[in-house]
Formats: C-alpha cells, sequence, structure tokens
C-alpha cells in the first residue's frame, strides 16, 4: 500500500477540517470539487477568491475551502458579499449557498443583487428542501412532492430560478446537477470571468429528507433519477424550465445567458471618477 | 473637499455625524432611508464618492447591517444610519459583527416607538435594545451625543472604539440632536486621534484568525492571502466552528470581556454640580439638556441637587454610579420612554430611583423636571 | 440674554434658509443660537417653522421660553402663534400676505419683502430682504456678519443677495430702537 502524504487539492482545501458533516450520498462534496477545479483553472490568484455563504448545509462549503472564507447569517450572504466587493473590487467573490438561503430568506436580497448586475458569483445548490434543519419545504419544492412540512403533498407553486436571474438582468445564468461535473466546473469557470451578476443552479440530492420523503432508496437513486429527468438544452425558453419531474416534466438543464450588461462595479469607478474629475 | 475644514459652522446634528465619520475614515456606507437619519444617508451619497469612498442604498437594514460587515471584512472603515424599525431589523447581524469581531459603527437615531410610532418626532424608547439587542451575550460599547458638537467627537469615538474592541458600536442618538442646528467647532485634523486599522496579511505557521488570550488581535483583511475562516459559528481560535460548551466559553469570555476589562478607558459622562448633592438626576441625549436647565433653577432655590450624564450608556459607569449612591439619597431618571435605562441605574445604584417617564414627540419640558427636584428635597 | 425667536411661513417661502441665515450671522458675531425645524406633514404647501434660541451663554434647553421676535410671511404664522406671544414680542411681517389685527399693530414692523425683491430683480431674495429688516429692527446680528453669512451660503448669487439684505436692512431700521 503507499502512502499519500497529501489530497490532491490540499493546498485549496482544509484538510484539518476533515470529514465534513454532509450526509452519505449529498452532493455537495462534488460541487466543493467542482468549484475547486473551476478556482485552478481560472487564471486568478487564489489569494484573490473570497467565499461567501449564508447558513445552511451549502453554506458549510466555505469552511472546507483553504481561501478567505466567510460563514454569515441566514439569508445574508449576498448583501455581505456586496459590501466586500464594493470595499475591495480586487477580490473574486463567490457566494456558495442553498436555496433556502438564497431564494426564501434571502430573497429580496438575490432580486436586488441581480437588478444591480453586482459583480458576484452565485453557486446555488438547490436539493428542494431545507436540509439542515429535517427536510421542511421551501420555495423550490416541486409541486405535490413531500416534505417535512408538507405531509399531504405541497401546494405551493415553486421558483424557477434561472428565469428569475434572467428576467432580474444578470450577466451569466446556467442549471447543472452534479451529475454533470465537468460541465457544471465549465460553466463555474465561466462564470469566474463575467463581469456582472453570474448565477448558477446546480441541483444536487438529500438523501435523508427529501429524497427519502419522496420514495428515493438512496442519494445515488436521488441523483440517477435528475440525471435522467435531465435534458440539456442551452437555448431553452427561461419561462418553460420550472422543475417539475414528478410529472413527467424533463428538467432542462444548460448555459443559458451570456452576455455583457454594464456591472455595478464598472459603474460605480465610472462615476467615482467622473465625481473626482478623472473621467472626462 | 477631503475633511470638513476647521472651523465654526452652524450646522445640523446629522451633518455632524456624517462629517464625523468621514474625518474618522468611514470609506464605506450602506444603509436604507429612514427619517429621522435619511439626511447622513443623503450627506453621504455626496461625500463619499468626491474622496473616493463607497456609497450604497441597500434593499432594506438587513442587507445594510451586512453589507457595512462585508465591507469591513474588505478592508474598508464601514457604517451605516438608521432609526427604531430599522434598528429592530439590524439587530441579528449585529450579533454577527460582535461574534466575528468586526469593526463598524451603526446611528441609530431614536424616534417614538414602539412599531412605526412617532416617526418624525424625538424618543429614547431604543436604549435597552443598544444593550440587549441581538440575541446572545453581549459586551456592547453604545455613544449617546447630546449635541451637534458631541454628534461629530462622538462618532470618531465611536469609529475608534469600533476598531479598538473589534466590534460593532452604536452611536444612539435621537431626532431632537439629529436635527438641531448649532454650533460645531471643527479643529485641525492633526488635532484628532484617528485609530487607524492595522491588518494581518500572511499567516505565520499555526498562528489563529483569533487569539483569545489577548483583547486585541488585528483583522485579516480578505484577499490579502491570509485564508482565515470568518464564521457565524461559536469558534475557536482558528476560526472553526465548534459545538463544544469549552470552546463557547473561551469565545464568549473573551467577546465580553476586552469590553469589560477595558470599562474604565470606554466609560465616559459628564457631571454637573454633582460635589455636594443630595439627589442625582440621570439623563442621557436631548433629555440632558432639559435637566441641565432645571438643575440651574433649582441651585437659585438652595437645592442641592446635580446631574449626572452617561455619555457611554454601556458600559454602564457603574463605579461613578456606586460612588453617587454613597452621597445621595435618591436619583432620578427622566427618559423619553415609559422607564428603561432607570431599571440599570437602580440595579447598579441599590438607591431610591424615581422613573419620570416622558412619551415620545416632545422634548422634555424642564418646568416638570424642577417641580420633581423640589418635591423630592423641600 | 437669551430670546427666543420663532419664524414662519409656508413651504417654498425659504423660512428655514431665513432662520440659518439668521443664526449663521449670530454665530459670526460670537453668540451661541440654536435652531429647530418643524414641518407639516405634508410634503409639499405646507407650513414650516424654525425656533431660535439666541444667547450670550451655551444653550442647553432647545426650546424657546417665549417667543421675543416672531417673524412670519403667513397669515397662518401671526394666527396661530397669538397664544404663544407676550406682551412685548415684536412682530415681523410681509405686509402683502399679513393682515395684522389692531391690537398687535404697534408692536408689528411690516415689511414688503416680497415687493423689494421684486423691484431687485431677484424674486427669491424675499427671505433675504426679511433677514435684513431683522437685524435693522433688531441689532441681533450686525449688518457685516450678515454679509458674510450670504456669501458663504449663496456663493454664486452674492451681489443679488446683498442688495436686498441692505434694502432690508435699510427698512428695518426706520423701525429699530
Amino acid at each position: 500500500m503507499t502512502e499519500v502524504e497529501y489530497h490532491p487539492k490540499h493546498e485549496l482545501i482544509r484538510e484539518e477540517r476533515f470529514p465534513h458533516v454532509w450526509c452519505p450520498g449529498c452532493g455537495l462534496g462534488i460541487e466543493l470539487q467542482c468549484y475547486l477545479n473551476a478556482l485552478e483553472k481560472s487564471g486568478i490568484p487564489q489569494n484573490n477568491h473570497v467565499l461567501v455563504s449564508g447558513i445552511g448545509c451549502t453554506a458549510r462549503i466555505p469552511g472546507y475551502a483553504n481561501l478567505d472564507t466567510y460563514h454569515t447569517t441566514h439569508g445574508r450572504g449576498l448583501p455581505f458579499a456586496t459590501g466586500m466587493k464594493i470595499a475591495n473590487p480586487d477580490l473574486k467573490v463567490t457566494v456558495i449557498s442553498g436555496d433556502g438561503d438564497l431564494f426564501n430568506i434571502g430573497g429580496n436580497h438575490f432580486i436586488h443583487a441581480a437588478r444591480r448586475n453586482m459583480d458576484l458569483l452565485v453557486i446555488c445548490s438547490n436539493n428542494f428542501n431545507y436540509g439542515m434543519t429535517g427536510g421542511q419545504h421551501g420555495s423550490t419544492t416541486p409541486l405535490t412532492s413531500k416534505s417535512a412540512s408538507t405531509p399531504y403533498g405541497n401546494i405551493e407553486p415553486t421558483f424557477n430560478l434561472p428565469y428569475i436571474a434572467s428576467a432580474l438582468g444578470a450577466s451569466y445564468v446556467a442549471r447543472w446537477t452534479v451529475m454533470h461535473p465537468r460541465q457544471l466546473t465549465k460553466s463555474i469557470r465561466t462564470a469566474m470571468d463575467v463581469k456582472g451578476f453570474a448565477f448558477i443552479e446546480v441541483l444536487s440530492p438529500c438523501p435523508p429528507n427529501f429524497g427519502k420523503f419522496n420514495g428515493f432508496k438512496d442519494g445515488f437513486e436521488e441523483m440517477e433519477f435528475y440525471r435522467k429527468s435531465s435534458v440539456v438544452q442551452n437555448d431553452a425558453k427561461l419561462e418553460d424550465i420550472s422543475i417539475d419531474p414528478f410529472h413527467g416534466k424533463d428538467i432542462v438543464l444548460g448555459d443559458f445567458v451570456n452576455r455583457k450588461r454594464a456591472s455595478y462595479i464598472t459603474l460605480e469607478h465610472e462615476l467615482i471618477d467622473r465625481i473626482r474629475g478623472g473621467g472626462q | 473637499m477631503n475633511f470638513l475644514p476647521p472651523g465654526k459652522y452652524f450646522a445640523d446634528g446629522n451633518f455632524a455625524l456624517t462629517e464625523g465619520a468621514i474625518h474618522a475614515g468611514c470609506r464605506f456606507f450602506a444603509g436604507y432611508p429612514i427619517t429621522p437619519s435619511s439626511e447622513v444617508l443623503e450627506r453621504m451619497s455626496i461625500r463619499l464618492p468626491e474622496i473616493g469612498g463607497h456609497f450604497i442604498e441597500m434593499e432594506d437594514e438587513i442587507a445594510s447591517m451586512a453589507a457595512i460587515l462585508g465591507a469591513s471584512n474588505g478592508g474598508s472603515k464601514s457604517m451605516t444610519a438608521t432609526s427604531g424599525p430599522g434598528f429592530s431589523l439590524m439587530q441579528e447581524n449585529i450579533g454577527l459583527g460582535v461574534i466575528t469581531e468586526t469593526p463598524t459603527v451603526v446611528l441609530d437615531e431614536m424616534r417614538g416607538g414602539p412599531s412605526t410610532g412617532i416617526p418624525t418626532r424625538v424618543g429614547q424608547g431604543d436604549v435597552m435594545q443598544t444593550r440587549w439587542g441581538s440575541h446572545g451575550d453581549l459586551a456592547p460599547i453604545t455613544y449617546a451625543p447630546n449635541s451637534v458638537q458631541e454628534s461629530f467627537d462622538l462618532e470618531i469615538e465611536a469609529f475608534n472604539a469600533a476598531e479598538t474592541y473589534r466590534q460593532p458600536v452604536i452611536v444612539a442618538s435621537d431626532q431632537v440632536v439629529g436635527h438641531l442646528t448649532e454650533i460645531l467647532e471643527v479643529k485641525n485634523m492633526e488635532d484628532y486621534h484617528i485609530v487607524q486599522r492595522e491588518t494581518r496579511k500572511t499567516r505565520n505557521g499555526n498562528e489563529g484568525v483569533y487569539d483569545y488570550s489577548r483583547d486585541f488581535t488585528p483583522m485579516f483583511a480578505a484577499g490579502t492571502g491570509f485564508r482565515g475562516n470568518v464564521d457565524s459559528l461559536t469558534h475557536d481560535e482558528r476560526g472553526y466552528p465548534s459545538n463544544e460548551s469549552s470552546v463557547e466559553k473561551e469565545m464568549l469570555e473573551h467577546l465580553l470581556n476586552k469590553v469589560r476589562k477595558n470599562e474604565d478607558k470606554i466609560v465616559k459622562y459628564e457631571e454637573f454640580l454633582v460635589e455636594d448633592s443630595k439627589l442625582v438626576v440621570v439623563a442621557y441625549g436631548i433629555t440632558s439638556r432639559s435637566v441641565k436647565r432645571a438643575v440651574k433653577e433649582a441651585r437659585k432655590e438652595g437645592l442641592k441637587v446635580g446631574m449626572f450624564r452617561p455619555i457611554t450608556l454601556w458600559p454602564f459607569p457603574e463605579k461613578r454610579i456606586r460612588q453617587l449612591a454613597e452621597q445621595s439619597k435618591e436619583f432620578i431618571v427622566p427618559e423619553i420612554n415609559y422607564g428603561q435605562y432607570s431599571h440599570s441605574v437602580r440595579e447598579y445604584s441599590q438607591t431610591e430611583t424615581k422613573e419620570m417617564h416622558f412619551p415620545p414627540g416632545a422634548v422634555p419640558d424642564y418646568r416638570v423636571i424642577l417641580k420633581e427636584i423640589e418635591r423630592c428635597l423641600k | 440674554m437669551r430670546f427666543g425667536v420663532r419664524m414662519y411661513g409656508m413651504g417654498g417661502q425659504g423660512i428655514i434658509t431665513l432662520a440659518k441665515l439668521v443664526g449663521e450671522a449670530t454665530v459670526e458675531d460670537g453668540k451661541f443660537v440654536l435652531m429647530t425645524e418643524e414641518y407639516s406633514p405634508y410634503v409639499t404647501g405646507g407650513w414650516s417653522k424654525a425656533n431660535m434660541v439666541i444667547s450670550d451663554d451655551t444653550v442647553d434647553y432647545p426650546i424657546p421660553e417665549q417667543i421675543d421676535y416672531l417673524v412670519t410671511l403667513s397669515q397662518e404664522g401671526l394666527d396661530v402663534n397669538v397664544s404663544d406671544l407676550i406682551p412685548n414680542t415684536k412682530i415681523l411681517t410681509e405686509l402683502s400676505l399679513v393682515s395684522v389685527p389692531d391690537e398687535w399693530k404697534k408692536q408689528t414692523t411690516e415689511i414688503s419683502a416680497i415687493q423689494i425683491s421684486k423691484e431687485l430683480k431677484n424674486p427669491k431674495g424675499a427671505n433675504v430682504v426679511m433677514m435684513g429688516a431683522f437685524s435693522g429692527l433688531t441689532k441681533i446680528f450686525s449688518e457685516e456678519s450678515g454679509r458674510r453669512a450670504i456669501t458663504k451660503r449663496f456663493p454664486k448669487y452674492v451681489d443679488a443677495n446683498i442688495a436686498c439684505f441692505e434694502k432690508g436692512f435699510e427698512e428695518g431700521m426706520k423701525f429699530g430702537r
């Protein structure tokens, strides 16, 4: 047996913090890996990368990355990151958090960060429920599906996240699952170069909660279900891609939007130059 | 204009608070409009771009509080300004600032409450919220200016305290002080003591994000290669989360003791004719100006009364109140609320403490306070 | 010496600016001034009011204890404040907008500030005319400090406003002590 001295990514992770807190069959380890792979390929110095999160299972990702990392309060990762990016625009700030954190409690911050085209990369791990608190439903829980707080089936329509992000003017919008790690890595890598607001939704299983409540034997079966239900369609009409896999609807994945739109930081710096008389 | 030039101004409290912050090195402001502090936000939107700082109007006060913490960790001295309803929304992230040891300044300009209350008129109903507003144990630092001059000077002190004790510091002004116009004298820049932020960049060996054995460890600024973890969860000196009660004890005692041990350096108060007083009226903010007038009148009648004005509401000026309790048989605490700070005066002095309740909406009439002084001493 | 002054007008008449000018000029003279503002709840078209305490000594209590001077540019400003006046209150009004009951006539100075400002081709300067009249009438601040306050506040319109101030000062002097 050969002894392995270091984890292959030991420069990028905090080895002393492993094993991680996630459940067997969870997709978040894959997500962390994809992010780190993209970071390595980004050409942006590791010291310039900052990870910010709110609260939840996904929000624990920054704690394992060997970067400057900020684990904030529930839903408030985006405004925290907004302040940090404005104060120090040299940083490459990525917000990585869950669907509940970014779209339920933090929904207002999401719409405003996207509207401002704030120079942030937002990776939203969507597991269709609140994992950390035991699998209650939220705004991404598919119609009729069960959760710890929809024992009779969910009657609330869901958010269609890429459609929201695009409508708000985000520069970059994509959706992948953790069963598409190559595409996801490439997508994160691309988004790291985007000026303005970049948004990537990542579907991820939650075996002990959403998975269990909805009849999946384990995380792998849940992942497989998402993979099989998926089609890649980069030019999809975003208004049509809400997630409803339990009624036979395909889950549409792809790199949907990549457009040039003036970003907040660009406009703010122009304004400061103008006021200070340097930008005539 | 970089800094307000030295000189004498006829200016209002909100102007002084803003310019004081800029003198102190504030280069980032995030806020949400709210009466009566909106003029601070508006003036910041003019002033910060002029000096290469950053201004952003956020979607609400929760976001504003989060943004100033983010900016501070990004390397900027930062602040926000609000009033009661917004201050309520900020409480959770004030706690985030406490546990992550992030310096920043929160201006709360008190108006009538509860809820929307009397938005355009004075109140003092937030003083206990500045003490206990965020959940968990806190050792807050709160300044309460009572004039335009103090609005300027204490804003600088608040920034200095934030940097020295690495936590959000609150300036609890009120609607009248914020809006009244009077003389402001600004000294030469070099006559002000400004605490400049010291940051750590690269990490030496096992050096932690925090050092609980010291009251002060410089913070690290994002992007300089320190690679630290800043966490809202209870964390050890490495910055890593922990569920252990022993870690909670170590962290929490550090957070509390760094302020408690230095109370003598932080606590500020003003005394007026207390040397021989048999009765002490304790008042802060705008109410203290009515009290001072009442005390002057009472002295004309030969009544031995004095005023004690906490300038730092928190930490509570415990030592001095205990001393005053030995000479004074009674305290009176007039406030523009129905009894808040009076509880602390009673608790710390263990002396008869009479509350005077003034409803929000008006400056307390000094004649009413005078009558109460007369009643107590005659 | 401690004076209480109240200034009152309709939104847009520049009553708060008038109070600030008076305050700035008085501060120039080394006196202590404290001013508070109040507005009707309507965003436009309502009343505005400034209360001032002017003193040789620092001002603690921010409320004027008596109204020694009332300056009003609107009828409402006289009607609603009458109950706060004392027998010696000196009143300064805009002639074209305020009709003064006989009982208050002897202590009232009526100034045609609006007409003067129009004649001087500075129709927005009626409040500055009033400032001049207030100075001429009360001598609370000097003519020189008045000019300096105007120069500071209106650096682009110094001459037009100084002209208004001086004419107002002249008018006020006629009624002064």
